[in-house]
């Protein structure tokens, strides 16, 4: 049995990367089952581990998912868990569980590397428990993002844990050049494999209104229907109307933040391409603004907090993967087959 | 255009909603109809009651003896889609739907109105609101509204989307003696609109003016064109509400429907020959000059007065609207000096002083309409202890008659004592204001509508010399990488494709590369951070200026990457542009917005780093743009003035800056999907122009 540890920053793209390669292994006849030995919860409506609950669905489990994700991080954990060897046990038993009988387990990694690195359930050293081979997935930005790839493998090697390779993920199509001639190259002088390069896909690394509306919460006043739009960027609406339109129209498939009392700027925005409008400072709209938004079929939040606090709060949210989000299950599939070196890595695990 | 006849002049008129209770509005428009005198068949429908004002009422329209020319709909908005469909049954030719509750209410009332609006076009009926106060027509007759009165016959026809504002128009024009030819309330507008009645109107012989208070326009295309053509027989006033940024909000939030820029309203009115009133008080001063006046020749104005300072006043006024003191001829000025006291001053304004009569008023006028120089008359009154106003009104409407075909317009200055002269000219249909102001103005109206008349027609400026394909291609690249705003070595190459001269601009993705680049063009260069994401790229030190050689490009290629990162960690860079470093000359802005209403509006002026303070902008639509019109664009900006070379400068390649207008209109008319445009600076040289930075956003 090989235990395969996909690993990365937050928002880098390892449940894709997990899914990708989960059905890639099924295709290939093997037994695949899934583990996240520390999940976490984005959102206050979540109860579990959203990727424990996807795997579950994609490999049919019958596991029970606090077996597949044994504990959840959360900014105070450390007020609910006191310090013992029981959690590393525990982690190591359920593991046990899930693995009988199967051929590789995908292990997924907590949100950053670090995680509940107090209870000795990071990354790395949950690696070195459990014996599995790490997959790295890294977001690619700028050249500080090869530092933190070079840097995340060396530890790795320090730890004695046998990386796989690195996936350069979500990378921006300015910067594809560059990783193929520049990056790749670093890697590899320090002794490390790239086996993927997948350019940026707005589908899969944009977050959709429904899982803003997670982490915003706020009444939905307008189209709930179509709260799986894609939203690629975010504008704040507080100009004048002179400017606001140049300004609305430098951005595709946008959430619009402004005041409730704002009607000339949401109709603008509506004018231009926008996924969501986000009213601010519970200011109920017009009438009017509501019906010009389900004719133009975006759905309309209003929240309470001011603008600031409401930016303040979409740090958090990121794209998901829904078991029933079945184009995003089949573009991670593709994108997987068709930029990272699949051959190189099933070597790695068929048995 | 919509012909609306059966509208206006229906032969039978059904009352959908009609009422038996006076309190009801289904009442009122059953008697207002009785009241207006109306001679067509009138029938009330209301399956509870048997007559109304003694007229047989049927249960509903279907038992109708015959079908109607206009159903008035007044039922609640529950029933109005049953009516509607029932109407249409029955051959029902118009629909006047009164009921509110539609798109004012929101979504539910949105889906019914565009049912409504479906069933009228399943049916090919027309349809006024709903929402709204009804039509009236002084010449028909007809009072199809539930309006507390009907108007006094006259010329004027008035269209306003507000209903209220209907109905204290109305009262007060029965109070002030205007009269109109017909009242139209537009409600929602969800069929017929601003410019069905714009056109219908105008080649309607009984209106001689068209006056219109709108917060928006439905459909700016249809608007535009019903406006110009309408303007070249009938001139149209137009009130538009909503121009401070506070009002345009009330206003978005009122109708649902985002304002066009106030600069594109006000651009699509003059390009349109439409005359913009910027209050109530100025819509009704032009309408009732309109309706009464002939169009001046010119815009030289003599004032008659028997007081000086208002005379001073009015004066001060003329020059103000742009209008013209006539210098008077000899034989006027040596007629006024042997006839007049010798107090009195024979020079425009003519001050026929305080103990004039009205024969001395006489003498004057008649003077001052038959010089040759004279276009149109203003003449002022003030109560005076020897002069009787109503005596000197009857004067002037002599005077009036005998001299028809120059605009005259008087301002009695007082109240209680020259109220019979003001009702005595009204009465004469010569328009009478308080003040020398208002005077002023309506006579500035009438002057500019004649300007806009004398215009000759000129054909929009177009060139052959461009390739669409080769911009077509470079858009579809840049759709393909997911894009909407282009680069700039994208939009030198549009630019170019179009004959607009531009700097040579090209992309390096390293610095080996830019080096390159720069070999080939020539030193110096300049280098430009080239990311869709950066709006201003000097403010995040991605501007690298005078590059002499390549080590210089090649570090200067790091430097922009470093500190465009620095300030925005997350951007997305391309590369960095490389361009040939052009002379300094005369910047200018050319630019473009595609606003909501009327499409591509072009602005013109200084350009460089003052763009924001200086303000120095004129606004043209791109559509229909003549050699004269972008003349007179760029006269309108102090930039002409630096063109012709200010202070001994040498004079700027006019007729390249020219050329680069009418080529960015061409290219913004040829591609719908150019959202945005702009280039600044555009250099004007002693010959010649060259584009330096150009911004294209697509839709």
């Amino acid at each position: 049995m090989k235990g395969i540890y996909v690993v990365g920053a937050p928002a880098s793209g390892k449940t894709a990367m997990s899914v990708g390669l989960a059905l890639r292994c099924l295709d290939e006849g093997l037994k695949v089952a899934y583990f996240k030995p520390v999940g976490s919860l984005p959102g206050p409506s979540l109860r579990v581990d959203e990727d424990a609950v996807l795997m579950k669905h994609l490999l049919n489990m019958e596991e029970p998912v606090e077996d597949i994700c044994p504990f959840t991080v959360s900014p105070y954990y450390l007020s609910r868990y006191e310090p013992s060897e029981e959690f590393v046990q525990t982690v190591i038993e359920k593991y046990r569980l899930v693995s009988q009988g199967k051929d590789v387990v995908i292990i997924g990694a907590a949100p950053f590397p670090y995680s509940m690195a107090a209870l000795k359930l990071d990354a790395a050293s949950l690696a070195a428990r459990l014996d599995a081979s790490v997959l790295m997935v890294n977001r690619i930005e700028s050249d500080f993002s090869i530092d933190s790839v070079i840097l995340y493998n060396d530890y790795a090697r320090k730890f004695g844990i046998e990386v796989i390779g690195n996936i350069f993920n979500h990378v921006p199509r300015p910067l594809l050049d560059k990783c193929e001639g520049v990056y790749k190259r670093y890697l590899e002088d320090h002794g490390y494999k790239v086996l993927g390069i997948i350019p940026r896909h707005v589908e899969v690394a944009a977050p959709t209104v429904a899982e803003y509306h997670e982490v915003l919460g706020g009444e939905i006043l307008t189209g709930e229907e179509h709260m799986d739009r894609i939203v690629e960027d975010v504008l704040v609406g507080a100009m004048t109307m002179d400017s606001a339109l140049s300004y609305l129209r430098r951005a595709t498939n946008k959430a619009v933040i402004t005041g409730g009392d704002r009607a000339d700027l949401a109709l603008a925005a509506l004018e231009t391409s926008t996924s969501v409008l986000i009213l601010t400072g519970g200011l109920y709209p017009s009438v009017n603004v509501l019906a010009r938004a389900a004719e133009k079929k975006v759905p309309v939040i209003l929240v309470h907090e001011d603008t600031f606090t409401t930016i303040e709060r979409l740090h958090a949210v990121s794209r998901r993967i829904h078991p029933d989000d079945e184009r995003s299950i089949r573009l991670a599939r593709e994108l997987f087959e068709q930029y990272c070196d699949v051959e190189a890595i099933m070597a790695y695990i068929r048995p | 255009m919509a012909d609306l006849d059966t509208l206006f002049q229906p032969k039978s008129i059904a009352i959908v909603g009609a009422s038996t209770n006076p309190e009801k509005i289904g009442h009122s428009i059953v008697r207002n109809l009785v009241d207006s005198g109306y001679r067509g068949k009138i029938y009330p429908v209301n399956p509870k009651a048997v007559e109304i004002l003694g007229l047989r009422c049927y249960p509903n329209i279907s038992s109708l003896p015959e079908p109607v020319d206009v159903a008035v709909v007044s039922v609640p908005s529950s029933l109005v889609l049953g009516v509607a469909e029932e109407c249409g049954r029955r051959g029902t030719k118009n629909l006047v739907v009164i009921t509110a509750g539609f798109k004012e209410i929101g979504q539910e009332g949105l889906r019914l109105e565009k049912e409504l609006v479906q069933i009228c076009k399943r049916y090919g009926m027309r349809m006024v609101g709903p929402n709204c106060l009804g039509i009236m027509d002084t010449h028909t007759p007809l009072n199809a509204s539930f309006a507390r009165g009907f108007p006094l016959k006259g010329e004027i026809a008035f269209i306003s989307q507000s209903g209220a504002l209907c109905g204290s128009i109305l009262d007060w024009s029965l109070d002030k003696g205007v009269g109109f030819s017909k009242f139209i309330s537009l409600g929602n507008k969800a069929d017929l609109n601003e410019a069905d009645f714009i056109a219908y109107a105008a080649q309607d012989e009984s209106s001689r003016v068209i006056v219109c208070y709108i917060e928006d326009v439905a459909n700016g295309e249809q608007f535009l064109r019903a406006a110009r053509e309408a303007s070249k027989k009938t001139p149209v006033i137009i009130l538009k509400s909503g121009t401070s940024q506070a009002g345009a909000q009330a206003a978005s939030s009122h109708t649902g429907a985002l304002a066009g820029s106030d600069k594109a309203y006000d651009t699509a009115f003059k390009q349109a020959g439409v005359l913009r009133a910027k209050s109530m008080t100025e819509l009704f001063d032009l309408a009732i000059a309109f309706a009464t006046q002939p169009i001046p020749r010119g815009d030289g104005v003599a004032i008659v007065t028997n007081s000086g300072g208002p005379g001073i006043i009015a004066t001060d006024a003329v020059e103000d609207a742009g209008l013209r003191m006539t210098r008077f001829s000899k034989d006027t000025i040596d007629d006024l000096r042997s006839n007049l006291p010798p107090e009195s001053n024979i020079y425009n304004p003519i001050d026929i002083i305080g103990d004039a009569d009205p024969e001395r008023y006489r003498f004057a006028l008649e003077k001052a309409l038959s010089d040759p120089g004279v276009d149109s008359v203003v003449v002022l009154l003030t109560p005076t202890a020897v002069l009787d106003p109503l005596e000197t009104a009857r004067v002037i409407k002599d005077v009036r008659s005998r001299w028809p075909n120059k605009p005259l317009a008087a301002a009695y200055m007082g109240g209680i004592s020259i109220g019979e002269g003001v009702h005595e000219l009204f009465e004469s249909r010569i328009p009478t204001y308080t003040f020398p102001e208002p005077a002023i103005r309506a006579i500035a109206g009438l002057t500019r509508y004649g300007q806009f008349l004398r215009r000759p027609s000129e054909k929009e400026l177009t060139f052959e010399d461009v390739d669409a394909d080769r911009v077509r291609q470079i858009f579809e690249a840049v759709k393909r990488d997911n894009r909407v705003v282009l680069l700039g070595s994208e939009t030198a190459q549009v630019a170019a494709a179009y004959g607009i001269k531009v700097a040579e601009t090209r992309l390096a993705r390293s610095p080996r590369e830019a080096a390159d680049l720069a070999e080939a063009m020539g030193y110096p260069v300049v280098m430009k951070v080239a990311s869709p994401m950066i709006l201003h790229k000097t403010d995040v030190g991605g501007v690298k200026v005078g590059l002499h050689n390549a080590q210089e490009v090649e570090s200067a290629y790091v430097d922009i990457l470093d500190n465009v990162h620095r300030y925005m960690r997350k951007v997305e860079v391309y590369g960095v542009e490389v361009q040939k470093m052009m002379p300094k000359g005369v910047e200018l802005i050319v630019g473009m917005t595609r606003d909501v209403q009327f499409g591509p509006l072009l602005a013109f002026g200084l350009g460089g780093i003052y763009v924001n303070l200086l303000q120095d902008v004129s606004f043209r639509l791109a559509d229909g743009l003549s050699p004269t019109m972008i003349r007179e664009m760029i006269e309108e900006t102090k930039a002409a003035v630096l063109l012709r070379g200010f202070r001994g400068e040498k004079a700027r390649d006019l007729d390249a800056v020219m050329d680069t207008v009418a080529r960015v209109a061409q290219l913004v008319r040829d591609f719908p999907e150019i959202a945005e445009m702009e280039i600044n600076p555009l250099v004007a040289y002693v010959s010649g122009v060259s584009a330096l930075d150009v911004k294209i956003t697509l839709a």
